[in-house]
Protein backbone atom coordinates (compact mmCIF):
# COMPACT_ATOMS: atom_id res chain seq x y z
CA UNK A 1 0.00 0.00 0.00
CA UNK A 2 1.21 3.72 -0.97
CA UNK A 3 -0.36 5.50 1.19
CA UNK A 4 -3.17 4.92 4.13
CA UNK A 5 -4.61 7.95 5.22
CA UNK A 6 -6.82 9.13 8.18
CA UNK A 7 -7.99 12.49 8.46
CA UNK A 8 -9.09 12.85 12.19
CA UNK A 9 -10.60 16.23 12.40
CA UNK A 10 -9.03 18.97 10.42
CA UNK A 11 -10.25 22.48 11.59
CA UNK A 12 -10.04 26.14 10.72
CA UNK A 13 -9.95 29.05 13.33
CA UNK A 14 -12.33 31.73 11.76
CA UNK A 15 -13.52 34.88 12.86
CA UNK A 16 -15.45 34.10 16.17
CA UNK A 17 -14.65 30.31 16.88
CA UNK A 18 -13.10 27.48 14.90
CA UNK A 19 -15.17 25.12 12.16
CA UNK A 20 -14.29 21.74 11.57
CA UNK A 21 -13.67 21.37 7.89
CA UNK A 22 -12.95 17.70 7.55
CA UNK A 23 -14.29 14.74 9.76
CA UNK A 24 -13.34 10.71 9.49
CA UNK A 25 -12.00 10.87 6.24
CA UNK A 26 -10.34 7.65 5.51
CA UNK A 27 -9.00 6.11 2.44
CA UNK A 28 -5.99 4.01 1.04
CA UNK A 29 -4.42 3.80 -2.39
CA UNK A 30 -2.61 0.98 -3.65
CA UNK A 31 0.29 1.43 -6.03
CA UNK A 32 -0.56 2.11 -9.04
CA UNK A 33 -4.16 2.84 -8.20
CA UNK A 34 -5.74 5.79 -9.20
CA UNK A 35 -8.65 7.42 -6.31
CA UNK A 36 -10.65 10.69 -7.52
CA UNK A 37 -12.07 12.64 -4.60
CA UNK A 38 -14.96 14.72 -5.86
CA UNK A 39 -17.24 17.26 -3.97
CA UNK A 40 -18.23 21.01 -4.37
CA UNK A 41 -16.36 24.07 -3.24
CA UNK A 42 -15.69 24.20 0.14
CA UNK A 43 -16.29 20.02 0.59
CA UNK A 44 -12.83 19.85 1.98
CA UNK A 45 -10.63 18.32 -1.12
CA UNK A 46 -7.47 20.18 -0.98
CA UNK A 47 -7.52 20.80 2.81
CA UNK A 48 -7.07 16.90 2.47
CA UNK A 49 -4.03 17.05 -0.12
CA UNK A 50 -2.10 19.53 2.16
CA UNK A 51 -2.49 18.11 5.29
CA UNK A 52 -1.36 14.76 3.21
CA UNK A 53 1.76 17.10 2.44
CA UNK A 54 1.79 18.40 5.74
CA UNK A 55 1.30 22.50 3.89
CA UNK A 56 -1.98 23.40 5.83
CA UNK A 57 -2.46 27.00 6.38
CA UNK A 58 -1.47 28.35 9.34
CA UNK A 59 -5.13 29.03 10.83
CA UNK A 60 -5.74 25.29 10.18
CA UNK A 61 -4.94 22.04 12.73
CA UNK A 62 -5.00 18.76 12.26
CA UNK A 63 -6.21 16.43 14.88
CA UNK A 64 -5.96 12.26 15.59
CA UNK A 65 -5.96 10.81 12.60
CA UNK A 66 -2.72 9.51 10.86
CA UNK A 67 -1.18 9.24 7.47
CA UNK A 68 1.23 6.70 6.74
CA UNK A 69 3.27 6.68 3.23
CA UNK A 70 4.97 3.62 2.01
CA UNK A 71 5.67 2.84 5.36
CA UNK A 72 6.80 6.05 7.05
CA UNK A 73 4.43 7.91 8.95
CA UNK A 74 4.20 11.95 7.59
CA UNK A 75 3.73 13.14 10.99
CA UNK A 76 7.20 13.76 10.87
CA UNK A 77 7.65 16.69 9.32
CA UNK A 78 11.54 16.55 8.68
CA UNK A 79 10.87 13.30 6.58
CA UNK A 80 8.10 14.84 5.20
CA UNK A 81 10.43 17.56 3.75
CA UNK A 82 12.81 15.17 2.21
CA UNK A 83 10.33 13.30 0.51
CA UNK A 84 8.10 15.90 -0.88
CA UNK A 85 9.03 17.22 -4.91
CA UNK A 86 10.93 13.41 -4.91
CA UNK A 87 8.38 10.77 -3.81
CA UNK A 88 5.66 12.85 -3.81
CA UNK A 89 4.65 15.30 -6.64
CA UNK A 90 2.27 17.93 -6.41
CA UNK A 91 0.58 18.97 -9.20
CA UNK A 92 -1.41 22.65 -8.69
CA UNK A 93 -5.41 23.90 -8.96
CA UNK A 94 -3.58 26.98 -10.55
CA UNK A 95 -1.19 26.51 -13.44
CA UNK A 96 -0.31 29.88 -14.28
CA UNK A 97 -0.08 31.00 -10.29
CA UNK A 98 2.52 28.65 -9.51
CA UNK A 99 5.32 29.64 -11.64
CA UNK A 100 7.56 32.56 -11.48
CA UNK A 101 6.20 35.41 -14.02
CA UNK A 102 10.04 36.69 -14.32
CA UNK A 103 11.66 33.14 -15.23
CA UNK A 104 11.59 31.59 -18.32
CA UNK A 105 9.79 27.78 -18.61
CA UNK A 106 13.17 26.59 -18.89
CA UNK A 107 14.81 27.22 -15.47
CA UNK A 108 11.56 26.32 -13.37
CA UNK A 109 12.59 22.59 -14.93
CA UNK A 110 16.21 23.34 -14.32
CA UNK A 111 15.48 23.52 -10.71
CA UNK A 112 13.81 20.48 -10.00
CA UNK A 113 15.59 18.74 -12.76
CA UNK A 114 19.03 19.70 -10.61
CA UNK A 115 17.52 18.20 -7.53
CA UNK A 116 16.96 15.15 -8.75
CA UNK A 117 20.93 15.35 -9.67
CA UNK A 118 21.01 15.90 -13.72
CA UNK A 119 23.69 18.25 -15.24
CA UNK A 120 24.50 19.59 -18.34
CA UNK A 121 23.13 17.75 -22.25
CA UNK A 122 21.22 15.27 -20.07
CA UNK A 123 19.35 18.04 -18.40
CA UNK A 124 18.15 20.23 -21.07
CA UNK A 125 17.59 16.98 -22.63
CA UNK A 126 15.34 16.17 -19.82
CA UNK A 127 13.32 19.06 -19.98
CA UNK A 128 12.28 18.81 -23.60
CA UNK A 129 11.26 15.49 -23.40
CA UNK A 130 8.79 16.20 -20.30
CA UNK A 131 7.23 19.23 -22.27
CA UNK A 132 6.88 16.60 -24.83
CA UNK A 133 5.28 14.24 -22.92
CA UNK A 134 3.21 16.72 -20.89
CA UNK A 135 1.34 17.51 -24.44
CA UNK A 136 3.85 20.19 -26.25
CA UNK A 137 4.33 19.78 -29.96
CA UNK A 138 6.68 22.36 -29.97
CA UNK A 139 8.92 22.12 -26.98
CA UNK A 140 11.54 23.90 -28.09
CA UNK A 141 9.57 27.04 -28.38
CA UNK A 142 7.98 26.61 -25.02
CA UNK A 143 11.55 26.67 -23.13
CA UNK A 144 11.95 30.21 -23.80
CA UNK A 145 8.23 31.47 -22.95
CA UNK A 146 7.56 33.16 -19.80
CA UNK A 147 4.67 31.98 -17.58
CA UNK A 148 2.49 34.79 -18.88
CA UNK A 149 2.84 33.95 -22.30
CA UNK A 150 1.40 31.09 -21.72
CA UNK A 151 -2.67 29.89 -21.92
CA UNK A 152 -4.11 28.45 -18.93
CA UNK A 153 -4.22 25.69 -20.50
CA UNK A 154 -0.35 25.71 -21.22
CA UNK A 155 0.52 26.84 -17.90
CA UNK A 156 -0.82 23.49 -16.78
CA UNK A 157 1.01 21.72 -18.70
CA UNK A 158 4.25 23.05 -17.60
CA UNK A 159 3.15 21.92 -14.11
CA UNK A 160 2.83 18.29 -15.18
CA UNK A 161 6.40 18.94 -17.16
CA UNK A 162 7.30 19.94 -13.38
CA UNK A 163 6.19 16.94 -11.47
CA UNK A 164 7.55 14.51 -14.34
CA UNK A 165 10.83 15.75 -13.14
CA UNK A 166 10.12 13.87 -10.24
CA UNK A 167 10.54 9.95 -9.36
CA UNK A 168 7.22 10.13 -7.96
CA UNK A 169 5.24 7.07 -6.23
CA UNK A 170 2.64 9.17 -5.25
CA UNK A 171 1.02 12.04 -7.37
CA UNK A 172 -1.15 14.51 -6.09
CA UNK A 173 -3.32 16.52 -8.79
CA UNK A 174 -5.78 19.19 -7.39
CA UNK A 175 -8.10 20.61 -9.96
CA UNK A 176 -5.02 19.88 -12.31
CA UNK A 177 -7.50 19.64 -15.52
CA UNK A 178 -9.08 22.95 -14.70
CA UNK A 179 -7.30 25.01 -17.69
CA UNK A 180 -7.39 22.02 -20.20
CA UNK A 181 -9.89 21.28 -22.78
CA UNK A 182 -12.32 18.73 -22.66
CA UNK A 183 -10.32 16.51 -25.00
CA UNK A 184 -7.37 16.96 -22.82
CA UNK A 185 -9.04 16.16 -19.51
CA UNK A 186 -9.27 12.39 -20.14
CA UNK A 187 -5.60 12.61 -21.96
CA UNK A 188 -4.50 13.98 -18.91
CA UNK A 189 -5.87 10.72 -16.77
CA UNK A 190 -4.29 8.19 -19.33
CA UNK A 191 -1.07 10.42 -19.78
CA UNK A 192 -0.21 10.10 -15.92
CA UNK A 193 -1.32 7.01 -15.44
CA UNK A 194 1.25 6.02 -18.27
CA UNK A 195 4.29 7.87 -17.58
CA UNK A 196 3.84 6.71 -14.06
CA UNK A 197 2.41 3.42 -14.26
CA UNK A 198 3.27 2.21 -10.46
CA UNK A 199 2.73 5.07 -8.26
CA UNK A 200 -0.72 5.99 -6.16
CA UNK A 201 -2.46 8.78 -8.13
CA UNK A 202 -5.15 10.95 -5.94
CA UNK A 203 -6.93 13.39 -8.43
CA UNK A 204 -9.08 16.27 -6.28
CA UNK A 205 -11.36 17.34 -8.74
CA UNK A 206 -15.22 18.26 -9.29
CA UNK A 207 -14.96 16.91 -12.67
CA UNK A 208 -16.91 13.69 -13.35
CA UNK A 209 -15.29 13.57 -16.50
CA UNK A 210 -12.06 13.33 -14.59
CA UNK A 211 -13.13 11.20 -12.00
CA UNK A 212 -15.26 8.52 -14.43
CA UNK A 213 -11.93 8.16 -16.04
CA UNK A 214 -10.24 6.66 -12.77
CA UNK A 215 -10.43 3.13 -10.34
CA UNK A 216 -12.33 4.69 -7.53
CA UNK A 217 -13.97 7.61 -6.45
CA UNK A 218 -14.22 8.81 -3.67
CA UNK A 219 -17.02 11.65 -2.51
CA UNK A 220 -16.70 14.31 -0.69
CA UNK A 221 -19.88 16.69 1.31
CA UNK A 222 -19.04 19.04 3.67
CA UNK A 223 -15.95 17.46 4.99
CA UNK A 224 -17.80 14.32 5.19
CA UNK A 225 -16.56 11.13 2.74
CA UNK A 226 -20.42 10.24 1.76
CA UNK A 227 -19.67 7.63 -0.74
CA UNK A 228 -16.97 5.80 -2.21
CA UNK A 229 -16.52 3.22 -4.42
CA UNK A 230 -15.57 1.87 -8.10
CA UNK A 231 -15.56 4.83 -9.89
CA UNK A 232 -17.78 3.15 -13.03
CA UNK A 233 -20.74 2.61 -10.18
CA UNK A 234 -20.20 6.02 -8.51
CA UNK A 235 -20.11 8.02 -12.02
CA UNK A 236 -22.99 6.25 -13.10
CA UNK A 237 -25.04 4.97 -10.84
CA UNK A 238 -24.11 6.24 -7.52
CA UNK A 239 -26.18 5.54 -4.62
CA UNK A 240 -26.31 8.33 -2.35
CA UNK A 241 -28.59 11.61 -2.85
CA UNK A 242 -25.63 13.99 -2.98
CA UNK A 243 -23.73 11.73 -5.34
CA UNK A 244 -26.71 11.86 -7.57
CA UNK A 245 -27.42 15.52 -7.56
CA UNK A 246 -24.01 16.22 -8.27
CA UNK A 247 -24.95 14.20 -11.67
CA UNK A 248 -27.84 16.18 -12.34
CA UNK A 249 -25.94 19.46 -12.05
CA UNK A 250 -24.07 18.38 -14.97
CA UNK A 251 -24.67 19.64 -18.31
CA UNK A 252 -25.40 16.78 -19.94
CA UNK A 253 -28.18 16.02 -17.47
CA UNK A 254 -30.06 19.81 -17.48
CA UNK A 255 -27.69 21.69 -15.10
CA UNK A 256 -30.67 20.85 -11.94
CA UNK A 257 -30.11 23.41 -8.86
CA UNK A 258 -29.64 21.83 -5.39
CA UNK A 259 -31.07 24.41 -3.27
CA UNK A 260 -31.56 24.93 0.78
CA UNK A 261 -34.75 23.36 1.75
CA UNK A 262 -34.60 23.15 5.11
CA UNK A 263 -32.02 24.24 8.24
CA UNK A 264 -29.41 21.06 9.17
CA UNK A 265 -30.68 19.21 11.89
CA UNK A 266 -28.55 15.86 13.02
CA UNK A 267 -25.70 14.23 11.46
CA UNK A 268 -26.04 14.64 7.57
CA UNK A 269 -23.98 17.06 5.60
CA UNK A 270 -26.60 16.95 2.74
CA UNK A 271 -29.36 17.09 5.32
CA UNK A 272 -30.38 20.82 4.26
CA UNK A 273 -30.29 19.76 0.63
CA UNK A 274 -31.63 16.48 0.24
CA UNK A 275 -35.17 16.34 -1.51
CA UNK A 276 -35.87 12.55 0.07
CA UNK A 277 -34.57 13.41 3.54
CA UNK A 278 -37.03 12.40 6.48
CA UNK A 279 -37.01 12.17 9.87
CA UNK A 280 -34.56 9.03 9.77
CA UNK A 281 -32.23 11.75 8.70
CA UNK A 282 -32.35 13.41 11.47
CA UNK A 283 -30.19 11.16 14.00
CA UNK A 284 -26.97 9.49 13.33
CA UNK A 285 -26.25 8.46 9.94
CA UNK A 286 -25.00 4.96 9.31
CA UNK A 287 -21.95 3.55 7.81
CA UNK A 288 -23.36 1.04 5.05
CA UNK A 289 -20.95 -1.29 3.01
CA UNK A 290 -21.61 -3.48 0.17
CA UNK A 291 -18.92 -5.53 -1.46
CA UNK A 292 -16.33 -2.44 -1.34
CA UNK A 293 -18.94 -0.04 -1.96
CA UNK A 294 -19.26 2.30 0.72
CA UNK A 295 -22.06 4.96 1.64
CA UNK A 296 -23.38 7.44 4.81
CA UNK A 297 -27.16 7.27 4.02
CA UNK A 298 -29.85 6.39 6.63
CA UNK A 299 -32.05 5.69 3.53
CA UNK B 1 -26.41 44.62 -31.17
CA UNK B 2 -23.03 43.84 -31.06
CA UNK B 3 -20.86 43.53 -34.20
CA UNK B 4 -17.61 42.45 -35.13
CA UNK B 5 -16.98 42.72 -38.73
CA UNK B 6 -13.89 41.04 -40.57
CA UNK B 7 -11.64 41.44 -37.35
CA UNK B 8 -8.29 40.12 -37.99
CA UNK B 9 -5.54 39.53 -35.11
CA UNK B 10 -1.88 38.10 -35.22
CA UNK B 11 1.19 37.63 -32.77
CA UNK B 12 3.80 38.40 -34.45
CA UNK B 13 3.98 35.78 -37.58
CA UNK B 14 1.06 33.97 -35.91
CA UNK B 15 -2.53 34.74 -36.72
CA UNK B 16 -4.55 33.92 -34.19
CA UNK B 17 -7.72 35.57 -36.54
CA UNK B 18 -8.65 36.01 -39.69
CA UNK B 19 -11.66 37.74 -41.29
CA UNK B 20 -13.63 36.93 -38.15
CA UNK B 21 -17.27 37.88 -38.52
CA UNK B 22 -19.74 37.95 -35.55
CA UNK B 23 -23.22 39.32 -33.88
CA UNK B 24 -24.03 39.21 -31.01
CA UNK B 25 -27.86 39.85 -30.19
CA UNK B 26 -29.30 40.85 -27.42
CA UNK B 27 -31.29 38.09 -25.24
CA UNK B 28 -29.52 35.42 -26.77
CA UNK B 29 -26.50 33.36 -25.33
CA UNK B 30 -23.75 32.59 -27.93
CA UNK B 31 -21.29 30.02 -27.75
CA UNK B 32 -17.90 30.17 -28.72
CA UNK B 33 -16.09 26.53 -28.47
CA UNK B 34 -12.08 25.33 -29.00
CA UNK B 35 -8.98 24.39 -27.92
CA UNK B 36 -7.10 26.09 -24.99
CA UNK B 37 -4.55 28.73 -26.52
CA UNK B 38 -6.24 28.87 -30.33
CA UNK B 39 -7.49 32.27 -29.60
CA UNK B 40 -11.06 32.83 -27.52
CA UNK B 41 -9.92 34.25 -24.91
CA UNK B 42 -7.95 37.10 -27.70
CA UNK B 43 -11.11 38.37 -29.16
CA UNK B 44 -13.00 38.53 -25.69
CA UNK B 45 -9.53 41.05 -24.71
CA UNK B 46 -10.42 42.78 -27.93
CA UNK B 47 -14.04 42.91 -27.61
CA UNK B 48 -13.34 44.94 -24.19
CA UNK B 49 -10.33 46.86 -25.17
CA UNK B 50 -7.32 45.26 -23.20
CA UNK B 51 -6.11 43.62 -26.68
CA UNK B 52 -5.97 46.08 -29.83
CA UNK B 53 -7.12 44.74 -33.22
CA UNK B 54 -5.28 44.04 -35.87
CA UNK B 55 -7.80 44.95 -38.96
CA UNK B 56 -11.74 44.83 -38.21
CA UNK B 57 -14.04 47.10 -36.91
CA UNK B 58 -16.38 46.61 -33.69
CA UNK B 59 -19.74 47.74 -33.79
CA UNK B 60 -22.27 48.36 -30.47
CA UNK B 61 -25.78 49.35 -31.75
CA UNK B 62 -24.48 50.52 -35.06
CA UNK B 63 -22.11 52.94 -33.24
CA UNK B 64 -17.99 52.21 -34.02
CA UNK B 65 -16.44 51.10 -30.72
CA UNK B 66 -12.83 50.53 -32.29
CA UNK B 67 -11.39 49.59 -35.87
CA UNK B 68 -7.82 49.30 -37.32
CA UNK B 69 -7.58 53.18 -37.15
CA UNK B 70 -9.84 54.37 -34.68
CA UNK B 71 -8.47 53.85 -30.49
CA UNK B 72 -11.34 51.99 -28.47
CA UNK B 73 -13.49 54.45 -27.13
CA UNK B 74 -14.12 53.60 -24.02
CA UNK B 75 -17.82 55.39 -23.29
CA UNK B 76 -19.20 52.77 -25.86
CA UNK B 77 -16.93 50.34 -25.05
CA UNK B 78 -19.04 50.20 -21.30
CA UNK B 79 -21.45 48.51 -22.77
CA UNK B 80 -19.22 44.94 -23.15
CA UNK B 81 -18.03 43.48 -19.44
CA UNK B 82 -15.81 40.39 -19.04
CA UNK B 83 -15.93 38.49 -16.40
CA UNK B 84 -12.71 36.39 -16.42
CA UNK B 85 -11.74 32.48 -15.53
CA UNK B 86 -10.62 33.14 -11.89
CA UNK B 87 -13.01 35.10 -10.00
CA UNK B 88 -10.46 35.51 -6.72
CA UNK B 89 -8.20 37.70 -9.14
CA UNK B 90 -10.87 39.69 -10.14
CA UNK B 91 -11.35 40.96 -6.34
CA UNK B 92 -8.59 42.80 -4.13
CA UNK B 93 -7.87 40.72 -1.22
CA UNK B 94 -7.31 43.35 1.32
CA UNK B 95 -10.69 45.13 -0.06
CA UNK B 96 -14.54 43.99 1.16
CA UNK B 97 -16.79 42.70 -1.16
CA UNK B 98 -18.82 45.85 -0.30
CA UNK B 99 -16.28 48.83 -1.08
CA UNK B 100 -15.40 46.98 -4.31
CA UNK B 101 -19.27 47.61 -5.62
CA UNK B 102 -18.98 51.09 -3.98
CA UNK B 103 -15.79 51.72 -5.98
CA UNK B 104 -17.41 51.07 -8.93
CA UNK B 105 -20.70 53.01 -8.57
CA UNK B 106 -18.84 56.10 -7.17
CA UNK B 107 -16.05 55.87 -10.00
CA UNK B 108 -18.99 55.40 -12.54
CA UNK B 109 -20.86 58.30 -10.98
CA UNK B 110 -24.04 56.32 -11.10
CA UNK B 111 -25.59 57.35 -8.26
CA UNK B 112 -25.83 61.23 -7.38
CA UNK B 113 -26.23 60.85 -2.98
CA UNK B 114 -24.43 58.30 -0.17
CA UNK B 115 -27.81 56.46 0.23
CA UNK B 116 -28.54 56.00 -3.37
CA UNK B 117 -25.06 54.57 -3.91
CA UNK B 118 -26.25 52.33 -1.06
CA UNK B 119 -29.11 51.09 -2.41
CA UNK B 120 -27.71 50.52 -6.09
CA UNK B 121 -25.20 48.13 -4.13
CA UNK B 122 -28.18 46.40 -2.23
CA UNK B 123 -29.88 45.70 -5.16
CA UNK B 124 -27.40 44.05 -7.47
CA UNK B 125 -26.89 42.17 -4.42
CA UNK B 126 -30.00 41.08 -4.66
CA UNK B 127 -29.89 40.82 -7.95
CA UNK B 128 -27.06 37.98 -7.23
CA UNK B 129 -28.16 36.35 -4.50
CA UNK B 130 -24.98 37.73 -2.40
CA UNK B 131 -25.93 37.55 1.45
CA UNK B 132 -25.58 40.91 3.05
CA UNK B 133 -22.76 39.50 5.17
CA UNK B 134 -21.02 39.03 2.10
CA UNK B 135 -20.90 42.38 1.72
CA UNK B 136 -18.93 42.76 4.36
CA UNK B 137 -16.58 40.13 4.06
CA UNK B 138 -13.04 39.96 2.34
CA UNK B 139 -12.91 37.54 -0.55
CA UNK B 140 -10.56 35.01 1.15
CA UNK B 141 -13.65 34.50 3.75
CA UNK B 142 -16.25 33.15 0.16
CA UNK B 143 -16.73 30.83 -1.65
CA UNK B 144 -15.96 30.27 -4.78
CA UNK B 145 -19.25 30.56 -6.81
CA UNK B 146 -19.59 33.74 -4.38
CA UNK B 147 -16.86 34.98 -5.55
CA UNK B 148 -17.93 34.39 -9.37
CA UNK B 149 -21.32 35.94 -8.19
CA UNK B 150 -19.55 39.01 -6.97
CA UNK B 151 -17.72 39.48 -9.99
CA UNK B 152 -20.84 39.24 -12.51
CA UNK B 153 -22.47 42.30 -10.08
CA UNK B 154 -19.25 43.97 -10.51
CA UNK B 155 -20.05 43.92 -14.72
CA UNK B 156 -23.81 44.27 -14.31
CA UNK B 157 -23.45 47.61 -12.43
CA UNK B 158 -22.22 49.11 -15.54
CA UNK B 159 -25.51 48.15 -17.29
CA UNK B 160 -23.58 46.00 -20.13
CA UNK B 161 -25.37 45.08 -23.12
CA UNK B 162 -22.84 42.11 -23.77
CA UNK B 163 -21.51 39.97 -21.25
CA UNK B 164 -18.63 37.80 -21.46
CA UNK B 165 -18.17 34.59 -19.31
CA UNK B 166 -14.50 34.23 -20.20
CA UNK B 167 -14.21 30.53 -19.11
CA UNK B 168 -16.13 32.05 -16.05
CA UNK B 169 -17.42 28.95 -14.47
CA UNK B 170 -14.45 26.37 -15.35
CA UNK B 171 -13.43 26.87 -11.90
CA UNK B 172 -16.46 25.66 -10.16
CA UNK B 173 -18.37 22.68 -8.81
CA UNK B 174 -21.24 21.62 -11.23
CA UNK B 175 -23.69 22.29 -8.70
CA UNK B 176 -22.11 25.93 -8.46
CA UNK B 177 -22.23 26.53 -11.78
CA UNK B 178 -25.61 24.92 -12.36
CA UNK B 179 -26.00 28.18 -9.86
CA UNK B 180 -24.46 30.59 -11.56
CA UNK B 181 -25.84 29.95 -15.28
CA UNK B 182 -29.25 29.54 -13.89
CA UNK B 183 -28.89 33.31 -12.32
CA UNK B 184 -27.02 34.53 -16.04
CA UNK B 185 -30.13 32.79 -17.82
CA UNK B 186 -32.47 34.78 -15.83
CA UNK B 187 -30.45 37.83 -15.94
CA UNK B 188 -30.19 37.59 -19.88
CA UNK B 189 -34.28 37.89 -19.95
CA UNK B 190 -34.58 40.31 -17.26
CA UNK B 191 -31.84 42.98 -18.49
CA UNK B 192 -32.33 41.88 -22.40
CA UNK B 193 -28.52 41.86 -22.31
CA UNK B 194 -26.31 39.35 -24.28
CA UNK B 195 -24.09 36.96 -23.32
CA UNK B 196 -20.98 35.67 -25.22
CA UNK B 197 -19.94 31.94 -22.95
CA UNK B 198 -16.37 30.81 -23.97
CA UNK B 199 -15.43 27.72 -22.66
CA UNK B 200 -13.80 24.61 -23.75
CA UNK B 201 -16.23 22.26 -22.33
CA UNK B 202 -18.26 20.97 -25.26
CA UNK B 203 -21.30 19.66 -23.65
CA UNK B 204 -21.74 22.92 -21.47
CA UNK B 205 -21.89 25.47 -24.16
CA UNK B 206 -24.14 22.47 -26.06
CA UNK B 207 -26.69 22.76 -24.13
CA UNK B 208 -26.58 26.17 -22.38
CA UNK B 209 -26.12 28.56 -25.47
CA UNK B 210 -28.73 29.53 -28.30
CA UNK B 211 -26.22 29.08 -31.03
CA UNK B 212 -22.32 27.95 -30.87
CA UNK B 213 -19.85 28.83 -32.88
CA UNK B 214 -16.77 26.42 -32.98
CA UNK B 215 -12.92 27.65 -33.64
CA UNK B 216 -11.37 26.68 -37.17
CA UNK B 217 -8.51 28.43 -39.15
CA UNK B 218 -8.59 30.87 -37.88
CA UNK B 219 -12.48 31.94 -37.54
CA UNK B 220 -15.24 30.79 -35.67
CA UNK B 221 -17.82 28.90 -37.60
CA UNK B 222 -21.16 28.18 -36.39
CA UNK B 223 -21.96 24.55 -35.32
CA UNK B 224 -25.79 25.17 -34.61
CA UNK B 225 -28.48 26.94 -32.84
CA UNK B 226 -30.89 25.40 -30.46
CA UNK B 227 -33.04 22.88 -31.34
CA UNK B 228 -30.92 22.00 -34.57
CA UNK B 229 -28.99 18.36 -34.32
CA UNK B 230 -25.21 18.71 -35.69
CA UNK B 231 -26.66 17.39 -38.62
CA UNK B 232 -29.06 19.73 -39.78
CA UNK B 233 -26.93 22.74 -38.84
CA UNK B 234 -24.51 21.05 -41.46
Amino acid sequence: MVLSYKSGEITAKIKGGSRVIVRDVDFDIEEGERLALIGETGAGKTMIAQSIMRLLPENVRQTGGSMVFCGVDLSDLKTVRKILGKEIAYIPQSGADCLNPTRKVKYHLYDSLKRMGLKGDALKAACIDNLVKAGFEDAAAILNLYPFQLSGGMAQRVTIALALCSHAKLIICDEATNGLNYVDKTVFVKRISELFPSAAKLFITHDMQVAGACDRIGVLCSGRLVESGEAAIVSTAPKHPYTQSLLSALAKNGMKQTPVLRKNEGDCPFYPRCEIACEECKGEIPRIEEGGHMRRCAL
Amino acid sequence: MIEIKSLSKSFGKKVVLEDVNLCFEYGKITGLYGDSGCGKSTLAKILCGIEKLGKGEIYADGELVCSDKVKYKRKVGKRIQTVYQQPYAALDPVQRIGASLYEIVSYNKLAKSRAEQKAVVENIAVEMNLAKETLGSFPSAISGGEAQRVAIAKCLLLSPKLLILDEATSMLDVSTQANVLARIKELVIKRNMGVLLISHDKELVENFCDSVYTYENCNFVLKNTKGETDDEAL
